[in-house]
């Protein structure tokens, strides 16, 4: 389950792969970096392909090729690890990328704002936490003197 | 001083209600201890030793009488009729319940004041020199910057989770009074053809201490907030998060090399100096006039006084001049020998708040060195603010004497400690103010640490006492030669450890040695650096 940038609460697309048979098999798929980098040669252009990218991975290695990928799934390895906010920023910023960007991993609803405002368009969710998320969504406020 | 406009006063009343729904979800258990932490750090709230402490921030030290009263209202109706200033110009409550937090917030949401990035993994309350805006000397006033940089720090989207804690400190004089060089970040406001800002980087105390290196000889005042974008922005996605004690920034400058780290943030500043917006001279004029001086004239530039030994010694060492004639700047002494170093109780906030309402425009600042300042004094009224001062116990003769020590709160109170800090403290206080050796000796810094993480920055005093644990006996461990100012330099540790019977004779050898060795004028440091440690551990511990 995902919220947008939006507000709503959808169904996740993407399917998390591991190896090349079940990469055939789906239209969105989600994957590694190291999967990705080895087997670059059958990535299909015609297929949805998302690139998950742990909070502790570098982008820039594989900075010529995002523009491949219909999605970048930043998994938090915790909800105290700000990395993935400088690494949307960076994907916007710098790599120009304006495909979805989104969230997973060891988040707080308490970090939703924040998430948004560094580039981020979705956030995995946890569905029993559902309201909790809808509710800061519609209420915390998003104020601030950065923009 | 800075007032809230409507869009400041909106941010804290919204924080202040969000905070009150997390505080209920932790209530309700939607929250785990481990998921709360994170936030209610961001709201200053710590978990110590006995119960919760809250940190309120004072933005670069600066303080009103009617905020000074609503600490006073706090400590009397929420904790236990005190509170303690820091090292990083806030104050502490040590005593407040987790259900009377939203109320606290919401009364110093009435007087401008919050708890916003005071703790937690974030950039830190921005500080600055006390005596800002007051000197002759001093090339630009530093307030408007922290001010400046207080709003684009505060919730950044980006910088809120950074691998550890971030402080950054700005000065306007060459005399350092801030500490800059232990400092995150530390900002010198220089002259060249125009002013803008020497940045010094890395800087820091606790387990590894470091001097902060340079990074930029010159940086304009449009792109300091870029500069800073560029070096956070390196920090977080760089710094390490595998270790916290090796998490700060300055243990990455260390591992890079301040070249290679210089590098990488003069690429970045490149690029985003093409992509962000540049800090406009209006918007800046806009904060500058906040800080404008009140209007001074006096009359009666050279006061007769009446003949008082006590007030004469308190004008000698509590008073400096201001850079408008028929004025002084009085330094405040929170370290008398009745309360710890920093305290100050509830009667003595409002008494000090009425006297900077009648005598000094309504101002009070904070120190770096845990006092308080009057900023504009007319000279004529000085014998009679002191008269109140030291009624209220606010008068203790001794800003930059060994008696005026940082002091951390120690195992009284943190969780961290590994021994008192408070009661060595006290007990030099006592010591040295009953043997009148203080006068003889002139300015010399003391701090002390209850543990190694630092916090009575005992690592740059010229003196400085690290709290021990041995075997479950407390042990005081001596360093010379430390300094935060302009000189910064790291203490030596001159031997083992003292007990905490041995510890103050051992500090009166060391001051013993000092008297006899030192030439005229000469400082704690400068004779050090003279005659080296040698003597000094002789007297210590040559019948041993």
């Amino acid at each position: 389950m995902i919220i947008t940038e939006k507000g709503s609460i959808k169904t996740n697309s993407y399917s998390e792969i591991i190896n090349i048979d079940e990469y055939r098999k789906f239209n969105y798929v989600l994957f590694t970096k190291s999967f990705f980098l080895e087997n670059i040669t059958n990535i299909s252009s015609q297929k949805n392909n998302g690139l998950l990218l742990n909070s502790d991975e570098k982008i820039e290695d594989i900075s010529k090729h995002i523009h491949t990928f219909s999605l970048i799934n930043l998994r938090f390895l915790s909800f105290k690890d700000g990395r993935p906010f400088s690494i949307s920023k960076d994907l916007r910023e710098i790599f120009s990328y304006k495909n979805e960007i989104r969230a997973s991993g060891q988040i707080l609803p308490d970090q939703l704002i924040f998430l948004l405002k560094c580039g981020f368009n979705s956030v995995e969710i946890d569905k029993t936490k559902k309201d909790t998320w809808l509710n800061i969504f519609k209420n915390d406020s998003r104020q601030d003197y950065q923009t | 001083m800075y007032r809230y406009d409507e869009f400041d006063n909106k941010l804290v009343i919204n924080r202040v209600k969000q905070f009150t729904k997390q505080i209920k979800r932790r209530i309700s258990g939607d929250l785990t201890e481990d998921e709360f932490k994170p936030l209610r750090l961001m709201n200053g709230l710590y978990l110590q030793l006995h119960a919760y402490m809250l940190r309120v921030a004072i933005p670069y030290g600066e303080l009103s009488s009617e905020q000074l009263k609503m600490l006073a209202y706090i400590s009397k109706k929420y904790d236990r009729g005190y509170g303690h200033f820091t090292t990083r110009q806030n104050i502490q409550f040590n005593w407040p319940k987790l259900i009377d937090i939203p109320k606290i917030l919401r009364n110093l949401a009435k007087v401008e004041m919050h708890a916003i990035q005071t703790s937690g993994n974030c950039i830190r309350n921005v500080t600055a020199d006390h005596l800002a805006g007051l000197l002759p000397e001093e090339i630009e006033d530093p307030r408007p910057w922290c001010e400046i940089i207080r709003k684009w720090s505060t919730f950044h989207p980006e910088f809120s989770f950074l691998p550890r804690k971030f402080k950054i400190a700005v000065i306007g004089c060459n005399e350092d009074r801030a500490g800059i060089l232990v400092h995150d970040i530390g900002i010198r406001i220089i002259k060249r053809k125009e002013i803008g800002f020497q940045i010094f980087v890395g800087g820091g105390q606790g387990r590894s201490p470091f001097i902060a290196k340079k990074i930029s000889d010159f940086v304009s005042k449009k792109n300091l907030l870029i500069y800073l974008e560029a070096i956070l922005n390196i920090y977080n996605s760089l710094g390490r998060r595998d270790n916290i004690y090796k998490a700060r920034i300055k243990i990455l400058v260390n591992e890079l090399g301040i070249e290679y780290f210089k590098k990488l943030v003069e690429d970045r500043f490149k690029f985003l100096k093409e992509k962000k917006a540049i800090l406009k001279g209006i918007e800046i004029d806009k904060i500058k006039d906040y800080f404008k001086l009140p209007s001074l004239k006096v009359d009666n530039i050279s006061p007769k006084f009446p003949k008082n030994p006590n007030f004469e010694k308190w004008l000698k060492f509590n008073t400096l001049n201001h850079k408008i004639e028929g004025y002084k700047i009085v330094l405040v002494s929170l370290k008398s020998k009745d309360y710890p170093p920093g305290d100050m109780d509830y009667k003595q906030m409002i008494s000090l708040a009425e006297i900077a309402e009648k005598y000094s425009f309504g101002e009070i600042r904070v120190t770096h060195e845990q006092n308080l300042v009057l900023p504009h004094v007319k000279s004529i009224e000085l014998f009679e603010i002191w008269k109140i001062l030291d009624s209220n116990k606010l008068a203790t003769p001794n800003i930059g004497l060994l008696t005026d020590s940082i002091c951390c709160p120690g195992m009284d109170y943190c969780a961290l400690a590994t021994a008192r800090s408070i009661p060595i403290a006290q007990k030099i206080t006592n010591f040295f103010e009953a043997k009148k050796k203080q006068d003889e000796i002139g300015p010399l810094k003391i701090k002390i640490s209850g543990c190694i993480n630092a916090c009575g920055h005992h690592h740059v005093g010229n003196i400085g006492i690290l709290g021990l644990d041995k075997n479950g006996q407390e042990f005081y461990q001596i360093t010379l030669g430390g300094s935060s100012k302009e000189n910064a330099s790291i203490g030596k540790i001159i031997g083992s450890s003292f007990s905490s019977s041995e510890i103050i004779p051992a500090i009166d050898k060391i001051l013993d040695v000092y008297l006899e060795k030192r030439k005229k004028n000469q400082t704690f440091i400068q004779t050090l650096e003279q005659i080296g440690l040698k003597p000094f551990q002789e007297a210590l511990y040559d019948n041993n």
